[in-house]
């Protein structure tokens, strides 16, 4: 058995252990247990990764796992390659030290065995997203993801705004997952395979024909509910009502990765190439997507500079950066893409574990305008969260400005073509406004004249190294691109010498700083006038659309269950009733005591028996003889 | 033991034994029976005797006493002794007459037994109005003041399905000239006496699963039954209809059946969705479920109507897998009205921290009820919806609806019960061991199902097709 099926097994042993023995482990051997299951998952992702570097990619067989007839490659097995190496990697290390940091974080709570046990199933799930062979498996890992982070977002489940945002965002990944579901009916009725490495190549993907489109479609939708992508995207903000940790490992570095996962997994359909000339039909499936890419990093962004609540920047941020990582998947920018999703989960996790402490130090103040002063106080917690802002600012050498570099020069392409510069002008405004609300967050939380009072809650040590080693990786990792590049998209990438373009991208990054610092360092809280917030919250205004539709829904459904059903389901037997009454009356009437009616009533009705009997015999013998 | 008809003389004597019994003694005799009947089961599944039996019952009809195994009436087998095993476990403590309670269970049992083991029309025919009794029997007895009323809506629907059906007997009796009525003697009928016949046996059948129209005793049924018989009756008895569709209406008249595929489909496509909507607004728990099955087990017929291979082999499995999660979600039931809760949705919030055990199997079973990956019904709807998708993409499409509903009142059965803020500073008894026990078992085939859907259910089907 390969090692890559313990990157599987340790995380579902340790949740099995969490929940079930939190009470005769205790607190502090739970969280041991959880995070030494993980330690051990990603122990095994770096032996994977090196298995891969030596053989290349290979498929390792566990057992059959669903039977469906005419369609073959539905395996319980892994394919290992750079790609789910990359994520299996990242996604473990990355989560290791988010739960060594949450036994610090999380160390008040009462329900600490059920928190470490959904959270290792949430790797567990994520695991078996990344690593399984086919489609079909895939969905089992990605409904798997959608029901950990349901469970993770409604952890504190007394709370009323908490157990309507599990539900949000469980119902939202539900659609996803059937559009999923139809991608997988589409080229399974076309191609008859699920398997990746085979219905991915060439000869399958043209018995897709005119469907390709369509599967291509189903997929993104897919992807769009689970990276929260215009439209769909309305359940992340609101995720936020979970324990910070749990934004930090699942909302922002790696669940909601999964859909720019799988758009670079199943690349060779969206880059589907006949003959030399890219299918137009595949064409159009890439402009979408870098037009929704384009349009939700840019309204994301906006919606941030508009938020005061600490998670909810940090979330649309999110938001805005996965837009980025859609453009460049449209762009074909593939290692692009994933090169920034690797980035963006270290300085997002350290970002969203810094605000975690800086929450936890303030007693669970959110809101940023009631911060301030905290930077001399918390010189470390400082300083990481500054080198986080610069990486998401995309200022070098921190891995931000080389990830979204790469994107936004991916994206540019060879400049020819006017659709590409104009999308790489939404990107360049959307670095512009996320450096800005990056910064104001930076400088109201830390440096502003402090707004609070009372006693502050300083980390344990469990807390503060883990924020050390994501800020190493932070600054490390972007010189770990080339190479990642290479090895995803197969050949390397372009060489650019510093060029007007990143010339222009940094510069936008120093200004938005620089605009964030001079305006928010005495303490002002807002730089754009109130009255432009209808602007900036377009995104929040779908959501309401969203609510609306649904509570009119849920209103309709009260009305069907309550009055129309019980009419409905009473047609049947009053029918029944209604057709013995009137043979009853009818038979009633016939007992009028007169014998000569009676004698004509049996001698009718006998006649009329026999006649019965024998068309019937004779009808059925007849059917019977042909 | 060696017989396929030891499968039902167990249960069968095990409630004449029931019957006899004191009523301190009732529940542990009839859990023993329960148990060695899953046995049996477990063990003609797993390497049993795979030989038909047959005995001559009415040779002038042609019914004989043929029993034989077969892939849709298998995981059924294991299934039911599990649930009955499930519902004794959840017995109200107090309750009264439970000697004659765990007889009834006990024949209801045998009945579902002998139905899935038929071989024979007009024996399956026996077995689907034996059941009838025990469960009539149940509803009007325990189930309060509405009780009987309920079953004898029910007993009214069933005889306006079952009727027909003895009369489309009779006639294939007569048409067969007392050759026999075993199903592999009725295989290849002339298709204009399959038509013909088509609806007296389908009437039955969609009556008993229900599909809409024919629901209406389905609500009242649920609502008044005591919880556990609700259990058995959604998850094993309900199946009596799936598996007439497949056994009967798919292998005896599969040209009528793909003649009348659009009628049955487009009534099973209204149970879905209607079902679907009404569970999303019902206001109490047992409603929640019985609209669930509605519009789950519509999903089913829709898959069997539509002649695909996946589709068929989806509905297998979904037989199995629904009638753990509701089966299962019904002793939950059971096992909250046992502590004195209210169903009624508006009444319960925040259970989750007095009963944190029975929250988490409550979550487990809602999770595979509403077709989260990973667990029971998962793998089954991946599969009867591709069968669905293949027949008519927009069909699958309008279907599908009905997955994203059920991720709704899913939710809305389990947070609305167990999440948001606790009521009380009372503390209620969490579970008890023997509900563990009776409980444990379906959990755990939920996931087991789900994980591994073709080593648990799909392989042993598989092997007698």
């Amino acid at each position: 058995m390969d090692t890559i099926w313990l990157v599987l097994a340790l995380p579902l042993l340790g949740s099995l252990l969490c929940a079930t023995h939190y009470r005769t482990l205790g607190k502090a051997a739970t969280g041991m247990v959880a995070s030494l299951a993980i330690l051990g998952a990603f122990v095994a992702s770096v032996q994977t990764a090196y298995q891969v570097q030596l053989r290349h990619e290979f498929t390792a067989h566990l057992s059959s796992w669903l039977h469906i007839p005419g369609i073959s490659g539905l395996d319980f097995a892994a394919l290992a390659d750079p790609l789910s190496a990359t994520m299996l990697c990242t996604v473990t290390g990355v989560a290791f030290l988010i739960h060594c940091f949450s036994m610090g974080y999380m160390a008040d709570e009462e329900d600490y065995g059920r928190f470490f046990a959904s959270l290792n199933l949430f790797v567990a799930t994520m695991v078996l997203l990344v690593m399984a062979n086919n489609l079909a498996l895939m969905l089992v890992g990605w409904g798997g993801v959608g029901y950990a982070s349901y469970s993770l977002i409604g952890f504190y489940r007394q709370k009323p705004s908490a157990v309507s945002a599990a539900r949000k965002a469980f119902l939202i990944n539900v659609v996803g997952d059937v559009a999923l579901m139809f991608a997988i009916f589409i080229i399974a009725t076309h191609c008859s395979t699920l398997e990746f490495k085979a219905f991915l190549q060439p000869d399958k993907l043209d018995l897709l024909g005119g469907d390709l489109i369509l599967a291509g479609l189903c997929l993104m939708v897919g992807a769009y509910a689970k990276s929260a992508q215009l439209p769909l995207h309305t359940w992340l903000p609101d995720a936020m009502e979970g324990p910070t940790p749990v934004s930090a490992l699942i909302h922002a570095a790696t669940m909601v990765t999964a859909g720019v996962y799988l758009m670079v997994r199943c690349a060779p359909l969206f880059r589907f190439v006949h003959g030399q000339e890219l299918l137009p039909m595949a064409d159009d499936l890439n402009v979408i997507m870098m037009r929704f890419g384009a349009a939700t990093a840019l309204l994301a962004a906006l919606c941030a500079i508009a938020q005061n609540d600490l998670k909810r920047i940090l979330a649309y941020s999110t938001m805005s950066q996965l837009g980025y990582m859609f453009m460049a998947a449209g762009a074909g920018a593939y290692g692009a893409a994933i090169f920034h999703l690797v980035t963006h989960a270290f300085f997002k996790a350290l970002l969203f574990l810094t605000a975690g402490v800086v929450i936890h130090a303030l007693h669970g103040e959110q809101d940023i305008r009631k911060m301030g002063g905290l930077g001399k106080k918390m010189v470390g917690v400082q300083l990481a969260f500054l080198i986080g802002s610069l990486a998401l600012a995309g200022i070098p050498p921190l891995a931000g400005f080389f990830s979204k570099e790469s994107i936004l020069l991916g994206v540019f392409g060879d400049g020819k073509s006017v659709e590409h510069e104009l999308l790489w002008a939404v990107g360049i405004l959307t670095a512009l406004l996320t450096s800005y609300y990056t910064g104001r967050a930076y400088v109201l939380t830390f440096w502003a004249p402090a707004q609070h009072e009372g006693k502050l809650h300083y980390p344990s040590s469990s807390m503060t190294w883990p924020l050390a080693v994501l800020a190493l990786a932070t600054v490390a990792a972007g010189f770990g691109g080339h190479d990642l590049i290479q090895s995803i998209q197969g050949q390397a990438p372009p060489e650019e010498s510093f060029g007007g373009l990143q010339l222009t991208a940094l510069a936008v990054g120093v200004v938005g700083l620089g605009v964030a610092y001079s305006t928010h360092r005495s303490g002002r809280q807002r730089l754009v006038p109130e009255g432009a917030d209808p602007y900036l919250r377009g995104c929040e205004a779908i959501d309401g659309l969203t609510k609306s539709l649904a509570a009119s829904f849920r209103g309709f459904a009260d009305k069907v269950a309550i009055k129309l059903d019980p009419v409905v389901s009473q047609v049947c037997p009053d029918l029944v009733r209604r057709s013995m009454l009137s043979t009853s009356t009818l038979l009633c009437q016939l007992q009028s005591g007169s014998l000569r009616l009676y004698s004509f009533t049996v001698l009718t009705s006998s006649t009329l028996l026999v006649l019965v009997v024998y068309f019937l015999s004779r009808f059925i013998s007849g059917g019977g003889g042909q | 033991m060696t017989s396929l008809s030891a499968m039902i003389l167990l249960p069968l004597l095990g409630a004449l034994f029931c019957y006899q019994t004191r009523d301190r003694n009732a529940v542990a005799t009839a859990r023993v029976v329960a148990l060695l009947s899953l046995l049996q089961s477990l063990w003609a599944l797993v390497d049993g005797p795979r030989q038909p039996f047959s005995q001559p019952w009415l040779p002038q009809l042609g019914i004989n006493f043929d029993l034989a195994l077969h892939p849709a009436g298998l995981a059924m087998l294991v299934l039911t002794p599990l649930l009955t095993w499930g519902a004794l476990g959840l017995t109200r403590p107090g309750l009264e007459r439970r000697s004659e309670y765990c007889g009834h269970l006990l024949m209801l049992l045998a009945g579902l037994q002998g139905l899935f083991l038929a071989d024979n029309l007009g024996l399956f025919y026996v077995f689907f109005e034996l059941i009838l009794l025990p469960t009539l029997l149940l509803v009007a007895r325990w189930g309060g003041e509405r009780g009987r009323a309920a079953a004898l809506k029910f007993f009214l629907y069933t005889l306006m399905g079952s009727l027909p059906m003895l009369l489309g007997i009779l006639a294939l009796g007569f048409q067969t000239g007392g050759n026999g009525l075993a199903f592999g003697q009725l295989a290849h009928l002339p298709e204009e006496l399959q038509q013909s016949l088509f609806w007296l046996f389908a009437l039955a059948f969609l009556v008993k699963l229900p599909v809409f129209p024919l629901h209406g005793w389905q609500i009242d049924l649920y609502r008044t039954a005591p919880a556990p018989v609700a259990a058995v009756v959604a998850g094993a008895m309900s199946k009596a209809g799936a598996y007439g569709l497949l056994r009967v209406l798919v292998g005896i008249f599969p040209e009528a059946t793909a003649h009348f595929a659009p009628v049955v489909a487009g009534l099973a496509l209204i149970s879905i969705l209607h079902g679907g909507v009404s569970a999303l607004g019902a206001p109490c728990l047992r409603g929640v479920l019985a609209y669930s099955s509605l519009s789950h087990l519509g999903l089913l017929s829709l898959a069997v109507v539509s002649g695909t291979g996946s589709g068929q082999s989806g509905a297998i499995l979904q037989m199995f897998s629904h009638g753990i999660c509701t089966g299962g979600l019904f002793l939950v039931v059971a096992a909250l009205e046992n502590r004195g809760f209210s169903t009624e949705i508006k009444h319960l919030s925040g259970l989750a921290r007095s009963t944190p055990q029975l929250a988490a199997l409550a979550l487990v079973l809602t999770m595979g009820s509403l077709g989260c990956p990973g667990l029971c019904s998962f793998p089954a709807e991946l599969s009867m919806l591709l069968g669905i998708y293949t027949a008519s993409p927009g069909l699958a499409l309008l279907a599908s609806a009905g997955v994203v509903l059920a991720a709704w009142y899913g939710l809305r059965f389990y947070q609305g019960t167990f999440n948001g803020p606790a009521q009380d500073g009372l503390r209620h008894a969490d579970l008890n061991e023997s509900e563990w026990v009776a409980m444990l078992p379906l959990v755990l085939l939920c996931f087991g199902v789900g994980l591994f859907p073709d080593l648990t259910i799909l392989q042993w089907t598989r092997a007698l097709l």
